[in-house]
């Protein structure tokens, strides 16, 4: 009885006739020309220290590109613009024209002229002006870097108008603001849109993890997952091309599993002799006391300087005593951690010396509590320290101690929220050498910052906003995911066509609970009513939105929901489908198969998408976006302040020409049960397919 | 104890071949405990003609991949040793098997309740507990005597150990101590400090009361003025162990099983050490680390890899066990009993483990288990950090967490 209160009669109906293997709920489709629109992003990242925006917008009719000197950096900003303009409208800009987009820099007197006319004149390193106006656009760097550097700018102010009027005049904090990234078997298709992403978000370094890496001089050690020493040739001309400047990092003394690892046993048990620790039941540190150490080491430290050609080599030097014991073996033990951390940074900073490159360190052992009084002094002041927390915090008084102690320092930070925003203030604070966001996503992770991890790549653009502006005042813009998102899937400026689905006679839960008997069944404030409901735009994609279709699960609240709920949608054609979906509950377990799609064709046939919790849908109490499968298109919170978020998973209908009959949705009956909130059909696919 | 032996020789010679294999997985003993569970393979071979069983022991942070890497491969680990939370969140993502049906409910008896309990979700269990280790508190008197304190009379409450950490701090400029609240841990804390986690009804969470936000504060008020060292939030234990091995560290809240590793890795500071029970507070609970048996999901023979699990974890070879480690305690309510673990010699390695007697009888795995531990989890650590590093007030923290939760629970 109690239950058949808490169930509405229209909803109990539903859910009973939805079981029926025959039943389809027949569902009314309106077409718009505009089911799908692509726009520009809301503010321009990262903000610039002066600008002003207006609108009113230089049409893309009769412009063209010009470079106004020598210098390789200006071809980069034409080739970036380029490519911006044909992604977004599939058409190039012209190199003559009525009107110019002219890129130079100070040296060219008729450019520096115009910059000092309008009060924008560039005064530090990669600074640079920008103006679009009626006439035309410029940027005009105080060096070239700083042109390229404006380019990037001049790419987010694309509209579907044109280029949006503006005078900006800006210059970063630090000189320093690198992003880490990693060298595997994935590299290329994964780099070769990081690194111009990063390009675009005005980083200056980027580090790069390289401990796999198939060297000439490490051919007994390499990993079948590593990536060839041509890709590491590649991606070091790729970071150079996008104006910016690689560091790689070879993990040494800790984190040396890479030296350890045997290609015939596929095990990490190669050069025993060398192990720190040889007792352990893994490999990770080495014992500097080995003079064999230093045979396996120098040639590929040799070696790295070769391909990369850097002004500084990161040496690790992290986390020491991590996992196993350092000190390990009595003679070791004898000589103590300090010594032995001193000796093996000195034999590796005199090689690099010897290259002429400079030394990078972590700094958790050297100015750690513990042994800071004996290892600091003995490090050459010239070495770089790189100092990491990856907490937001107040404060970070080590930046301080170990500035204070003689060294160059940078700010270390990670994707947790806030983190690195705090670290660019206290590092401009500390007067630190600049900043780095790290990224630790295994050393073959990759293809996770296509779907897995990739809440570490969108952690790229506030920290880049906080490293080139740190004082800028408000939290970052909640569209960042859906930014990242199109860094592999730009989104186009024409509009494509659709029809939007009512789901209203399907629906089995309101968003709004305000008795505890719809949504999730904790009443109000924990339901999804500030989703706006009826016809709306969500991101570039709009939905008819009345309500939700939630499936079965293992809640109790979401016990009496159907299992399956099949839609009719009368013979009509589709590209592709947008589902604006969610789970009710968090999914216990990363992939698990939560429920499925399924189409059924006039034909009889049909096609099914399996879906994976995570992968293609997740809470709508998990905003934080970890894979580019789906698309980020609404964030909001509850009631009691609860960040809430939905997403758009799209379909790529495996047979465009067939008339879709139906459409089945089904769930799996686990904790986390498919819920759709808004279906739309597309005649095209929108953006370019990602690589995968 | 010897009925889970008597049972899995049942099973064998019922179901096995003479060349199968059983394989058992530890957690980060070897090499230091090859000497006991070398002779307990051989024990266990001699008993079961013709099965071999296979021991291998990874370290800690591998072992959830080695399982989940077995199953998805199809051939697992018969039993797994895992703490409480691995165990929990390894069950919620459905790589084990509950154990209710693997085996007699008189052998669930055996094992101390509470114990048994840490290895329980929704009413199955996932673990046969193994051993634990409950925490006493070390000083090195060398540091005590700078400031100027009493190594023959230390405090017997949580908040006289703040007050002498405060003390060293500012007398010696020495940190005083580095509080165990990283990650989840200071779940553990308000249970310590007899603070409620969940209603009475278990359906709601409930920490993030004044008396809640209170404690909270002072652990933020402590960070604020520099009284424990910054990477303590994120390298835990680790970082305190270190600083105390370096002679950095006044007062240390550790595990008895250290005591022997400290005696190696400073010796110096090893014999300038006084340890002391952990204290009890209102909660009348501590802190028990506890490790247990799993079976993965997809072993070839489930009845009889729970078997393996509980002749490991019998009555005599977790006696053995922990009369070898010097420093651990038995969880089956005979072995647990035995006269050994009241009575000992004058060393501190001795007087750590008489200390960490005198509390194991309020020695619970606090581990707290919940739905989507992963990303409630997540919810607390990041708040707690934000708190304590300054970022949002502790009512601000708690609150975010108890939403959380709650619309998740």
């Amino acid at each position: 009885m109690k239950l058949f209160l808490r169930t509405p009669p229209l909803l109990s109906l539903v859910g009973f006739l939805a079981t029926l293997p025959a039943f389809a709920i027949p569902l009314a489709l309106t077409p718009v020309p505009d089911a799908y629109l692509g726009s520009a992003p809301a503010s321009l990242l990262p903000p610039p220290q002066e600008a002003r925006l207006s609108e009113a917008f230089l049409s893309l009719e009769g412009l063209a590109l010009q470079a106004e000197g020598p210098q390789p950096e200006l071809q980069w900003a034409l080739r970036d613009l380029s490519r911006e303009v044909q992604a977004r409208f599939g058409t190039t800009l012209a190199t003559e024209g009525s009107k110019l987009l002219r890129v130079g820099t100070l040296e060219h007197p008729e450019l520096a002229q115009a910059a000092r006319e309008r009060g924008l004149t560039p005064d530090k390193p990669e600074g640079y002006a920008l103006w679009v106006e009626e006439g035309g656009a410029a940027v005009v760097g105080f060096d070239a870097l700083g042109a390229y550097r404006g380019a990037q700018t001049l790419r987010q102010l694309l509209t579907p108008q044109g280029f949006r009027f503006a005078q900006v005049r800006d210059w970063p904090a630090f000189g320093w603001r690198m992003a880490m990234i990693y060298l595997d078997k994935d590299s290329r298709a994964v780099n070769d849109v990081l690194v111009p992403l990063l390009a675009k978000l005005k980083y200056s370094h980027v580090l790069v993890m390289s401990d796999y890496v198939q060297w000439n001089s490490s051919r007994a050690l390499w990993h079948p997952s590593g990536a060839p020493r041509a890709e590491a040739e590649r991606v070091v001309r790729l970071i150079r091309e996008h104006g910016m400047e690689p560091v790689p990092l070879l993990e040494l003394l800790s984190h040396a599993q890479w030296l350890f690892y045997n290609p015939q046993t596929g095990r990490y048990d190669a050069n025993k002799d060398l192990w720190a620790d040889p007792e352990a039941p893994n490999s990770f540190a080495y014992d500097p006391l080995v003079p064999r150490v230093y045979e396996v080491v120098l040639p590929i430290l040799s070696e790295v300087v070769e391909v990369f050609k850097p002004r500084y080599v990161h040496i690790g030097h992290d986390e020491l005593t991590a996992q196993n014991r350092f000190p390990a073996k009595p003679e070791a033990v004898a000589v103590g951690l300090p010594r032995l951390f001193v000796d093996d940074t000195l034999r590796l900073y005199n090689h690099l010396k010897g290259l002429g490159v400079g030394t990078m360190i972590w700094h958790d052992v050297a100015f750690s509590e513990a042994y800071r009084e004996q290892i600091a002094p003995a490090l050459p002041k010239d070495i770089v320290v790189a100092y990491w927390n990856y907490s937001a915090a107040a404060d970070y008084p080590l930046l301080g101690v170990v500035r204070g102690l003689g060294f160059g320092v940078l700010g270390s930070s990670w994707y947790n929220p806030g983190n690195p925003e705090s670290m660019a203030q206290a590092a401009l604070r500390y007067g630190a050498n600049g900043v780095l966001q790290t990224r630790w996503s295994g050393y073959f992770g990759n293809a996770t910052m296509y779907d897995g991890q990739a809440e570490q790549a969108v952690a790229y653009f506030n920290a880049a906003s906080a490293f080139w502006n740190p004082p800028a005042p408000g939290a970052p813009p909640d569209d960042l995911a859906a930014r990242y998102r199109q860094a592999w899937r730009v989104p186009p400026f024409t509009p494509i066509a659709g029809q939007l689905v009512d789901l209203g006679p399907a629906v089995t839960r309101r968003l709004a609970d305000p008795d505890e008997t719809q949504w999730i069944q904790k009443g109000p404030s924990t339901d999804l009513s500030a989703l706006p409901s009826g016809v709306v735009r969500l991101g570039p994609y709009r939905f008819h939105v009345s309500g939700a279709v939630m499936l079965k699960g293992a809640r109790a609240a979401a016990s009496d929901l159907p299992q399956s709920v099949t839609l009719e949608l009368g013979g009509v054609k589709a590209r592709a489908l947008a589902f604006l979906h969610t789970t009710g509950w968090i999914g216990s377990q990363r992939y698990e198969r939560v429920g499925s799609y399924t189409l059924t064709y006039a034909d009889g046939s049909k096609a099914t998408l399996p879906l994976e919790y995570g992968r293609h849908l997740t809470s709508w109490l998990e905003p934080q976006v970890r894979t580019v499968v789906y698309e980020p298109v609404w964030r909001g919170r509850t009631q009691d302040g609860l960040e809430a978020g939905l997403n758009v998973l799209v379909w790529n209908n495996p047979k465009p020409d067939q008339p879709i009959q139906s459409l089945t949705l089904e769930s799996s009956g686990a904790a986390a049960n498919p819920t759709l909130v808004g279906l739309t059909l597309l005649e095209r696919l929108p953006g370019a397919e990602a690589p995968r | 104890m010897l009925k889970p032996f008597l049972t899995i020789g049942v099973l064998l010679t019922l179901g096995l071949s003479s060349a199968q294999q059983l394989e058992f997985v530890t957690t980060s003993l070897a090499p230091t405990f090859n000497d006991f569970f070398e002779p307990l393979v051989a024990r266990f071979e001699r008993a079961n003609a013709g099965v071999k069983l296979k021991w291998t022991d990874l370290p800690q942070n591998a072992i959830q991949q080695k399982i989940l890497a077995g199953i998805a491969a199809g051939n697992p680990p018969d039993a797994v040793q895992l703490n409480s939370s691995q165990i929990l969140e390894l069950a919620q993502q459905g790589a084990l098997l509950p154990l209710n049906d693997l085996l007699e409910a008189a052998t669930f008896k055996l094992y101390q309740k509470t114990a048994l309990d840490a290895f329980s979700y929704e009413g199955k269990i996932y673990g046969l507990p193994d051993y634990a280790s409950t925490r006493i508190v070390a000083f090195n008197t060398d540091i005590l005597k700078k400031a100027g304190l009493d190594p023959n009379n230390p405090p017997k409450t949580i908040p006289g150990i703040i007050e002498w950490a405060k003390t060293i701090k500012d007398k010696t400029g020495i940190y005083g101590f580095a509080p165990l609240i990283a990650n989840v841990d200071f779940l553990k804390a308000f249970q310590e400090a007899g603070l409620p986690i969940f209603d009475a009804a278990r359906k709601k969470a409930v920490f993030n009361s004044p008396a809640h936000v209170a404690l909270l504060q002072q652990y933020v008020e402590l960070r604020k003025k520099d009284y424990f060292p910054e990477d303590v939030m994120r390298r835990g234990f680790t970082a305190a162990y270190e600083l105390y091995t370096a002679g950095k560290l006044g007062i240390i809240i550790i595990g008895p099983q250290f005591m022997p590793r400290l005696e190696k890795d400073n010796n110096a500071v090893w014999k300038a050490t006084v340890v002391a029970p952990h204290p009890i507070g209102p909660g009348q609970v501590v802190q028990a680390s506890t490790f247990a048996y799993a079976v993965p999901k997809g072993v070839r023979d489930p009845k009889r890899a729970a078997a393996l699990a509980a002749w490991l974890t019998s009555d005599d070879n977790q006696l053995a066990f922990s009369k070898r480690t010097g420093t651990t305690f038995p969880t089956t309510v005979k072995a647990a009993n035995d006269p050994f673990f009241r009575s000992g010699g004058s060393s501190v390695n001795d007087l750590a483990r008489l200390a960490a007697a005198k509390t194991m009888r309020y020695g619970r795995d606090l581990t707290v288990p919940v739905p989507n531990a992963s990303a409630l989890n997540k919810a607390f650590k990041d708040n707690i950090e934000a708190a304590i590093f300054g970022q949002k007030s502790a009512k601000a923290a708690l609150d975010e967490i108890v939403k959380f939760w709650n619309a998740n629970l």
